[in-house]
């Protein structure tokens, strides 16, 4: 059956939601963030069924697959590319919980998945990092584990309550521990203030001999890579999807103004020139689309890849979109350069496409 | 790492024009004095960036991000006391007598820290330029007189040059296109003068100016051959600012819309009679074309030297992130299209000192006059009344259009759409690249080099789409087609 058949109903509902509640708000958060109004929008999210998209139904959630998921990022992406992102990240801690199981694990699902409406939940994930100057480590004291150290940029960072936290240990080991927003020693640096995905907040956090009793393991100790590399497969695979659908928004924009535009004597959709550069969007989100479901559909090994291609075209429909504005392009108010500047972060979100290139290859040389 | 990373540009004064670009260290053993002054704008722009634009760029950006009204005064009063809002006069005259060549430098290294900061100091010899099209010698020490006194007070005297319109953008800029265009500013021929009713957007400057030179079509059914320059004192009743666009990047430099509402322009104000706009037009973009490639030039300068700034200071795990093979592969390539895309904006320049308007402060007779005659005298009340004498204007202006014909005007567009091609695609092309580098922790906005992305788009759009300019390359190059 076709994808967009099976899932046509709930990518619907979230298409109106989107379009109705972010759509609304976007260009207004893209200037000024405002957290509260953001937890008011998370909320209503949650009333479709958005936020617990991938928790079980035994707990709460819808129980959606990781590619209904990515259709409902494509689609909020679609409105607005830094909700989408909060979405993604959220996401992907869920699925280090599901998918690690467990007593704790699931009492979180259930805590996420019934939210209080006053104070919804909101999860992140930090992966490990070579760039971090005070590398996240787990230390023994006294028979305590205690979590120390300073992540470089995590998103959702100062909106999240519930942290997936993986940490690079001894042997390249990897553990992954989930630490509540509220427990003493952690806290959030000052924000990036990065060009795009504006509405989301990214900071650097804090864990100052953060007790791990009161949080949990979400894995053994050790024994978290298979976890872990799945994890940040599935926010590769996210990524593509979410630059997918803001570029999709983008080439509409080009389009319809293309359609309206009156220059050299005709509206500038009959210049073969932009028929080319409006072809050529077209011919990227067409691969980008197959090559961003591919990865929930068995190719999962090259996310990266397929996140390196995907926002590296939503960058070039992007730019190109605007150029086909003109100066309108380059204002504010009509949406289509903050396309350009979320594009870019998404390009360098998870980790360097060129990094990520280099590594595909690397990788089977180890 | 740090002994390894070479100083220049954003990270150290020293000047380097001759040994980047050794064809200038041949001239200079020529010219001396050509090339001197052109060691000197880099010097001046350089330390300028450095010690003023640099220090402050940032908060400036976030100040015209929450209003897009806000100016800096006080970095434009260091400018104005350095005299780089006069650049372009003659030294002889109260300015600095930077040539074409000394321009383009100082350009580039003014916008490697801020391009919408360089629009405020340097665009406002927009003003002068449009004065050296009409080559009335009366508009033109006029002005003179009117930039150097200002600069001296210490006040403000900006300049707007308004072509876009809310329906037309190439269509202002390009014969083929203008004859279908469907203008929304017009002028109305009545007693002593004439009537401008209509909208102008996106006009740099155009919010502060004080002047604004506008192309505005008589018959709105047949702009082509009707479209006239006109100067527009901005305390004409009847003219006003509308909004002042928020965009995506080069903040610092106001965007703005003027609406004209029955404004009344005398007779002496019409610069270029109907039919003549476009031609005015052409001319000024055959030179300022070359100069936004320069702009943009810097800005992918500013960027990769910021970049080279952070990646040899980024630690990854026991390396430094410019030790990484791909991050060298990446800085090389990008060098190498900067040092390309350089010695064309230089090359362009000096054509434009040697054969285009610019040289005329080059001639012989201007240069002796300029010489053996005091600047109180080239700026005082006698000279302004000699220079309007008809039978002057009309000398000066035989020896300028011959000088400056219709091909000439064109060759320039061409060759300065090449150089704005160039280099605007460079700027966007390595800004981008730069972030890709530095990874999302770099793209802060505290580094700089993000800002450095969001002003180089514009570069792409303004003075003529590089849509435009690649027909006008076309065009001009190889034949219009019937």
């Amino acid at each position: 059956m076709d994808v967009h058949e099976k899932y046509r109903e709930i990518i619907d509902v979230c298409r109106k939601f989107a379009a109705k509640e972010i759509g609304a708000a976007a260009l207004a958060y893209d200037l000024e963030p405002d957290s509260h109004g953001l937890k008011e929008l998370w909320t209503k999210s949650c009333e479709v069924g958005i936020s617990g998209l991938l928790i079980p139904g035994k707990f709460g959630g819808s129980g959606q697959s990781a590619l209904c998921s990515a259709l409902v990022l494509n689609v909020l992406a679609s409105e607005c590319a830094g909700m989408a992102a909060l979405f993604a990240e959220h996401f992907v801690a869920c699925h280090t919980l599901i998918r690690a199981g467990g007593k704790e694990s699931e009492r979180c699902l259930a805590a996420i998945a019934n939210f209080a409406i006053d104070e919804p939940t909101i999860a992140t994930v930090v992966f490990p990092s070579d760039e971090e100057e005070e590398p996240v480590r787990i230390v023994e004291r006294e028979g305590k584990l205690f979590l120390s150290g300073r992540t470089t940029l995590t998103g959702n960072a100062s909106l999240a309550q519930y942290y997936s936290v993986f940490v690079k240990e001894r042997d390249n080991k990897i553990t992954c521990i989930l630490i509540k927003g509220e427990t003493p020693g952690v806290s959030v640096g000052e924000e990036a203030n990065l060009p795009g995905l504006k509405v989301n907040s990214f900071a650097p956090v804090t864990f100052k001999e953060v007790g791990i009793g009161e949080s949990f393991l979400v894995t053994e100790r050790g024994s978290g890579r298979e976890l872990m590399e799945s994890a940040q497969n599935l926010f590769f695979g996210f990524v593509a999807a979410i630059a997918m659908g803001t570029a999709q928004r983008a080439y509409e924009k080009a389009a319809s103004y293309a359609r309206e535009r009156y220059q050299f004597g005709t509206t500038i959709i009959n210049h073969p020139e932009i028929q080319r550069m409006l072809g050529t969007m077209r011919m990227k989100l067409g691969v980008g689309r197959v090559a961003y479901m591919d990865v929930f559909n068995g190719g999962e090994r090259d996310a990266g890849l397929t996140k390196a291609y995907c926002t590296e075209a939503a960058l070039e429909i992007a730019v190109d979109a605007i150029q086909i504005h003109g100066g309108y392009g380059y204002m504010h108010e009509y949406g289509v350069e903050k396309i350009m500047r979320d594009c870019k972060v998404l390009q360098l979100l998870g980790e360097r496409n060129s990094s990520l290139i280099i590594e595909s290859i690397a990788r089977e040389l180890r | 790492m740090d002994h390894l990373v070479a100083k220049y540009g954003l990270s150290s004064d020293a000047p380097d024009l001759v040994t980047t670009v050794p064809a200038l260290g041949k001239l200079k053993k020529i010219r001396p004095s050509y090339i001197k002054r052109a060691e000197s704008a880099q010097v001046t722009g350089r330390r300028f960036a450095r010690k003023e634009i640099l220090p402050r760029v940032l908060e400036i950006d976030k100040k015209c991000t929450r209003d897009p009204r806000y100016f800096d005064w006080n970095l434009w009063r260091k400018a104005n006391d350095e005299k780089l809002t006069v650049a372009l006069i003659p030294q002889e005259m109260g300015g600095l007598g930077y040539t074409a060549l000394g321009a383009t430098i100082l350009c580039e290294e003014m916008t490697s820290a801020c391009m919408g900061i360089t629009a405020n100091i340097l665009f406002n010899n927009f003003g002068l330029l449009s004065a050296l099209v009409e080559f009335r010698t009366g508009i033109v020490l006029r002005i003179i007189k009117d930039m150097v006194e200002a600069q001296r007070r210490g006040e403000p005297l900006f300049w707007a040059w308004a072509i876009t319109e809310p329906s037309a953008g190439t269509d202002v800029e390009d014969e083929r296109a203008m004859a279908t265009m469907r203008p929304s500013t017009y002028a109305e021929k009545i007693n002593g003068g004439y009537k401008i009713n209509g909208t102008k957007c996106f006009i740099t400057n155009g919010s502060l100016a004080h002047y604004v030179i506008a192309t505005i079509p008589l018959d709105r059914s047949n702009p082509l051959e009707s479209m006239a320059t006109f100067l527009v004192p901005t305390s004409s009743e009847g003219f006003s600012v509308g909004k002042v666009e928020r965009k995506c990047g080069q903040k610092a430099s106001q965007t703005a819309e003027l609406i004209f509402e029955d404004v009344y322009i005398p007779e002496e104000n019409l610069w270029e009679p109907p039919g003549r706009g476009l031609r005015h037009t052409r001319e000024i973009l055959s030179t300022t074309r070359g100069f936004i490639g320069a702009s943009a030039l810097g800005v992918a300068r500013g960027a990769l030297e910021r970049c080279i700034g952070f990646a040899s200071q980024k630690k990854i795990g026991n390396h430094f992130l410019i030790d990484e093979d791909w991050v060298q592969y990446a800085i090389a390539d990008m060098i190498k299209d900067i040092k390309t895309v350089r010695a064309a904006c230089y090359n362009f320049a000096i054509s434009v000192d040697t054969y285009h308007v610019m040289g005329l402060f080059e001639s012989l007779p201007v240069k002796t006059v300029l010489k053996m005659v005091p600047e109180r005298v080239l700026l005082s009340e006698f000279v302004q009344i000699l220079g309007g004498l008809s039978l002057v204007e009309s000398l000066a202006g035989k020896i300028k259009n011959k000088m400056v014909s219709d091909e000439t005007v064109e060759h320039f567009v061409k060759e300065g759409s090449a150089v704005k091609v160039a280099g605007t695609d460079l700027a966007m092309d390595v800004s981008s690249r730069v972030l890709d580098i530095v990874g999302l922790e770099g793209m802060s906005h505290r580094y700089g080099m993000e800002k450095c992305f969001r002003d180089a788009k514009v570069t792409q759009i303004y003075e003529g789409s590089n849509q435009a300019c690649r027909l006008d390359i076309f065009h001009q190059e190889i034949g219009s087609p019937q």
